[in-house]
């Protein structure tokens, strides 16, 4: 995009109706303006289109907070910063979710993000991305966000990688709620496939070569006494140093 | 993989995998909807968002590859029928017999169907091009995810190949196998042909036509000479033009003469330049004029050049505006414009060439042009004659030749734009003939014309014309080949003129002079300025004597007043003053009567006071002479009774001659021999003095018995006593003293000296080069000395090797024994 449009010029220009939501929301944005920042809106509004013809454009399947959060950037091109910044530019209460600051605020970024991608936004798009895929980041993604992205967003989008890579890195099972266990059938195949990748990766990663050896072997013996289990073990010595999976993680045994 | 290996396949579970088909193919029903919509101009009913929406969501569901795959079906079914039926619908009977080469049909009829096929092939790219790329926006998401991803290109680039594929490259008809981009091509070529021929075609239309051709690609890679432009159509145009002008060229040549030719061919390379920026495409402009160039000019610039009203005739007439056509054609497709420097080279040597057989013919032709009424009249003057012939013959060389270099000089500024390498090739044919080996005459030529010019030419002339005169002359000597023969001649010319006082202007001799040393050098000149020192001290002299004598005592009435020139024996060309006859070594002593003898052995003390050591020899045979002389009363034929007095000038050896008869009565006479004895004037210089005391009418003042026009040794004189001029003052003239073209002999003793001369010049430089190398090669030595001498003139090979004989035998060199080559070493 080139240098952005003034608005004392996009005010001399026409005006958009956009009724956005099912419950058709109405906006007055400048047309110069849009058409600037968007491809979609370029050429909605600059083609033969009924849209162009009357001056309004209807997007019913946009929650009308996210288009708060755009038409905010479109004119003050700036994201939100603090937690609170995002929730009062969406306009909404903390009582109207019953989510988690963070992970409404999180949920936000990413529905903006799907909403550039779809409306062809690039600067919008990429200043998302280096809010979503901070180097703060400390926790794993939630589930819910996971799912919404993977059915918005098109394969092989950064930001699908990004949420494969922070969930290996951060998700503890050991924490997890039920709510989230029971989440786990719903996650979407293609992240699971993902994830199975990206896990084997980080081994190889980790340990390239070396030799591997999986640890108590006796676990998936269904040993039924303490007697058959050490007569196993002791079967097994002889075995020289490798890596062992154990139930917490990997470790190097010798 | 783990159970049932083969038995039964387990497939990775789809989610709601009925639903998503059932949508898409729901999906899809709307969006082909819209797009026939779009094809049929009604897209204002249609909402972008919802179209948008359709696309994006199916390439969320991952069936880009369907989507993508369907668009190109429904464009390529569009294309296939609705378009192609329109464009078919195009083809007239008219069109189509025309571009199978059938007659019949009038320019007029072929250009209007030919318009109607290109306007409605313009309208079918037009509207798709607007179509696709509104389809190309609502599958933007489509684009920009899944084309970029499995690398397909855009889905605006495919559909403009399926126009290729299925329109441009469609049959014209069932039964006519020939593709519609085959007749595309054939009408415009035809459009241009009426265009060629006069007629005025839509432009604008043709093109559209080639923008459409421009913006698509035989093949996938897009590359600049893979568009169909450059692989279909301009390939055919320039075949065809190529045809069309070898045929034009060649009708033309039969047809028309050489200036119209240029004038059309310089009009076609122009229409042609317009035509690809205008009609067709700028990158052809240079193919499309390779072709012209090659067909009008290259292929056909020597016939141009050669034909009856080619370059000869062009020079002849003075065609200026039509050289430069020619000029600019030969230009176009060869650098150094050889055809065109042929032809003029050969016209400058040719025209050279009768200038020089002119003159030739003017110095031969002369001993039978003065007639029969000179049968009875001596050999002498008639001889003189035909030398004054001569010179007017050489001047008149002088001035043709300058005319031929201002004809061509105009030529060369004003039709060949000064070129450079024509310059030269005009420089090279003007020396070619100036330095004919026919003609071996310019040296002296040029000489003379500058002698007539410094004696009377520049005469009520301003300083300008003066200056251009002798520019001119210059600009011939820049030609000549042999500087030194010249400087030969131009010394002994120059000689005469300041002995002589012939010279109008000391001032515009020593212009002269500076402009030759700025043309060819100090050397060059450094003998001829001296000439100029000797002359100014000579000056000194004569007047610093005046006064000596006057301060001797008594003013003497009969006091004989003596101006002298003291001429340095080295610097001047004494021995070309003298008759000729005489040995140089024993030059003629001729006894001066008592008073002249006086006065003579006083300058030699006077001169010796001031320079002792110095020999002085009388030159009297270059020397004149004021006489007052007193004829006494005797009857005239008019009857008239009176003394008359005359101021006679004559040469010094006249005079002596007249002061015996002062002593002589008048009825007495004296004989050749006698005179002979007495004054031991050689007998040649005595006979030609004599000849004009007493043979030209106008200055008899002595009488020759017996009365004939030839003087012999026999023969007595007398003083004539009757003798009745009509001026006080007489010039006796001698024969010869004027600068004329030398006879035959005298330009034979010429050349044997100057060759002598360059015998010197030749020892020398061989010396020079040799004292500098110490062993040089036989070969080399040669281009050496070629190379040291160029300034001054080129010598004959065969010269070089007899002066390298001549330095080995006086064992200034020896030969290497033994030398690969021939080779030389320099002996200190």
């Amino acid at each position: 995009m080139s240098t952005m449009p003034l608005i004392s010029e996009a005010a001399r220009d026409c005006i958009i109706s956009i009724e956005v939501g099912p419950d058709k929301v109405k906006y007055s944005v400048y047309k110069s303006v849009l058409m600037h920042y968007s491809k979609y809106f370029h050429n909605s509004l600059g083609g033969s289109w009924k849209e162009a013809a009357n001056n309004m454009i209807q997007i019913t399947d946009i929650d009308p907070s996210i288009f708060n959060i755009f038409v905010n950037w479109l004119y003050r091109q700036a994201l939100p910063v603090s937690l609170e910044d995002w929730v009062i530019t969406a306009e909404l209460t903390k009582l109207s979710s019953n989510l988690l600051p963070t992970q409404l605020c999180n949920m936000l970024k990413m529905k903006t993000y799907v909403f550039a991608d779809r409306f062809q936004v690039p600067a919008l798009r990429k200043a998302l991305q280096r809010e979503i895929a901070s180097p703060n980041i400390d926790c794993a993604p939630s589930f819910d966000m996971i799912i919404y992205a993977f059915e918005n967003l098109r394969e092989g989008d950064p930001i699908l990688l990004f949420l494969v890579d922070s969930t290996c890195m951060f998700w503890n099972p050991f924490q997890s709620s039920n709510e989230e266990k029971a989440m786990l059938s719903r996650l979407p195949h293609d992240y699971l496939a993902m994830a199975f990748t990206r896990y084997g990766r980080l081994v190889m990663t980790q340990w390239g070569n070396a030799p591997r050896k999986l640890g108590d072997v006796c676990q998936y013996h269904e040993h039924e006494s303490v007697d058959e289990k050490q007569a196993c073990e002791r079967a097994q010595q002889g075995s020289q140093t490798a890596l062992v999976l154990t139930n917490t993680g990997w470790h190097v045994c010798s | 993989m783990i159970a049932g290996r083969g038995r039964q396949r387990i497939r990775p579970p789809r989610r709601s995998v009925a639903g998503d088909d059932v949508d898409f193919e729901q999906t899809w029903t709307k969006i082909s909807a819209a797009f026939t919509e779009i094809h049929t101009k009604n897209a204002s009913r249609l909402s972008y968002e919802e179209l948008y929406r359709l696309a994006y969501r199916v390439v969320l569901k991952k069936k880009g590859d369907e989507l993508y795959k369907r668009v190109r079906q429904f464009e390529h079914n569009w294309l296939s029928t609705e378009v192609r039926s329109a464009i078919q619908a195009l083809f007239s009977p008219n069109l189509l017999a025309n571009t199978q080469g059938l007659g019949g049909t009038t320019a007029n009829e072929r250009r209007v169907a030919g318009e109607r096929f290109l306007k409605g092939l313009k309208q079918a790219w037009t509207d798709h091009q607007v179509c696709m790329s509104m389809l190309a926006d609502v599958l933007m998401y489509m684009d920009r995810v899944y084309c970029q991803d499995v690398r397909r290109l855009s889905i605006y680039t495919t559909a403009m190949l399926l126009f290729r594929d299925d329109i441009l490259n469609s049959n014209t008809s069932e039964i006519d196998s020939r593709v519609v981009l085959a007749l595309l091509n054939t009408v415009i070529l035809d459009q241009i042909q009426m265009e060629r021929d006069g007629d005025v075609i839509d432009k604008h239309l043709i093109k559209s036509c080639v923008y459409m051709l421009e913006s698509l690609y035989d093949d996938e890679m897009e590359s600049e000479d893979q568009r169909l432009y450059n692989v279909s159509f301009e390939h055919e145009f320039l075949a065809t033009s190529s045809e069309f002008y070898r045929h034009e060229s060649e009708f033309l040549l039969r047809d028309s003469d050489a200036g119209a030719y240029c004038k059309h061919a310089s009009r076609r390379i122009y229409e042609e330049d317009e035509r690809c920026r205008s009609t067709l495409a700028e990158s052809t402009m240079p193919k499309i004029r390779k072709v012209v160039e090659d067909e009008l000019i290259k292929n056909r610039i020597h016939e141009l050049v050669e034909m009856e009203s080619g370059v000869r005739f062009m020079i002849d007439n003075d065609r200026l505006d039509e050289l430069n056509l020619i000029y600019d054609l030969n230009a176009r497709v060869d650098d150094r414009k050889t055809e065109l420097t042929r032809a003029i080279q050969k016209r400058i040597v040719d025209m050279g060439t009768d200038i020089n057989n002119a003159a030739i013919a003017a110095s031969q032709a002369t001993p039978a042009a003065p007639a029969p009424e000179a049968g009875d009249k001596a050999k002498g003057p008639n001889q003189e004659k035909s030398l004054n012939q001569q010179t007017v013959a050489a001047i008149k060389w002088v001035e043709d030749v300058l005319q031929l270099k201002d004809k061509f000089d105009h030529i060369w500024k004003d039709s060949f734009q000064s070129d450079h390498s024509l310059q030269t090739a005009v420089t090279r044919s003007f020396a070619d003939f100036i330095n004919s080996p026919t003609f071996p005459r310019s040296s002296e030529y040029i000489s003379l014309f500058i002698d007539e010019n410094m004696k009377k030419g520049i005469k009520g002339k301003t300083e300008m014309e003066v200056d251009a005169v002798l520019d001119k002359a210059i600009i011939l000597l820049r030609y000549v080949q042999d500087k030194d023969l010249f400087e030969r001649y131009y010394k002994k010319h120059l000689c005469r003129r300041l002995l002589m006082n012939k010279s109008v202007s000391n001032e515009v001799e020593k212009q002269m002079i500076s402009k030759m040393k700025i043309e060819l050098g100090n050397n060059f000149t450094l003998k001829l300025e001296a000439m100029f020192k000797d002359m100014t001290i000579s000056e000194e002299l004569t007047s610093g004597f005046k006064k000596h004598v006057e301060g001797l005592g008594d003013k003497d009435p009969k006091r004989i007043e003596l101006g002298i020139n003291v001429l340095t024996s080295m610097t001047w060309p004494l021995e070309s003053m003298g008759s000729g006859d005489d040995d140089e070594n024993k030059r003629p002593k001729c006894n001066f009567p008592m008073a002249l003898d006086r006065i003579k052995r006083g300058f030699e003390k006077y001169y010796n006071e001031k320079h002792s050591g110095r020999q002085l020899t009388w030159l009297a045979n270059m020397g004149s002479a004021d006489i007052k002389a007193v004829f006494p009363k005797v009857a005239q034929k008019d009857g008239s009774f009176k003394e008359r007095r005359h101021d006679l000038n004559v040469s010094t050896y006249g005079m002596i001659i007249l002061l015996l008869f002062n002593e002589l009565p008048a009825d007495q006479y004296m004989t050749f021999e006698e005179i002979h004895a007495q004054t031991n004037i050689p007998r040649n210089d005595l006979m030609r003095n004599l000849q004009s005391l007493a043979v030209a009418p106008k200055t008899r003042i002595l009488i020759k018995e017996p009365m004939t026009k030839d003087v012999k040794s026999t023969d007595k004189f007398y003083f004539n006593e009757g003798f009745n001029g009509k001026f006080v003052k007489i010039r006796v003239g001698v024969v010869s003293t004027g600068n004329k073209v030398e006879s035959d002999r005298e330009r034979r003793e010429t050349e044997k000296k100057n060759d002598d001369s360059r015998g010197f010049c030749i020892e020398a430089a061989v010396v020079r080069i040799m004292k500098q190398r110490k062993e040089l090669a036989h070969q080399q030595l040669v281009l050496e000395t070629l190379n040291q001498l160029a300034a001054q003139f080129k010598p004959e090979v065969t010269m070089i090797k007899k002066r390298i004989e001549s330095l080995i035998e006086r064992e200034y060199l020896e030969r290497i024994e033994g030398a690969r080559v021939d080779s030389y070493r320099y002996l200190a």
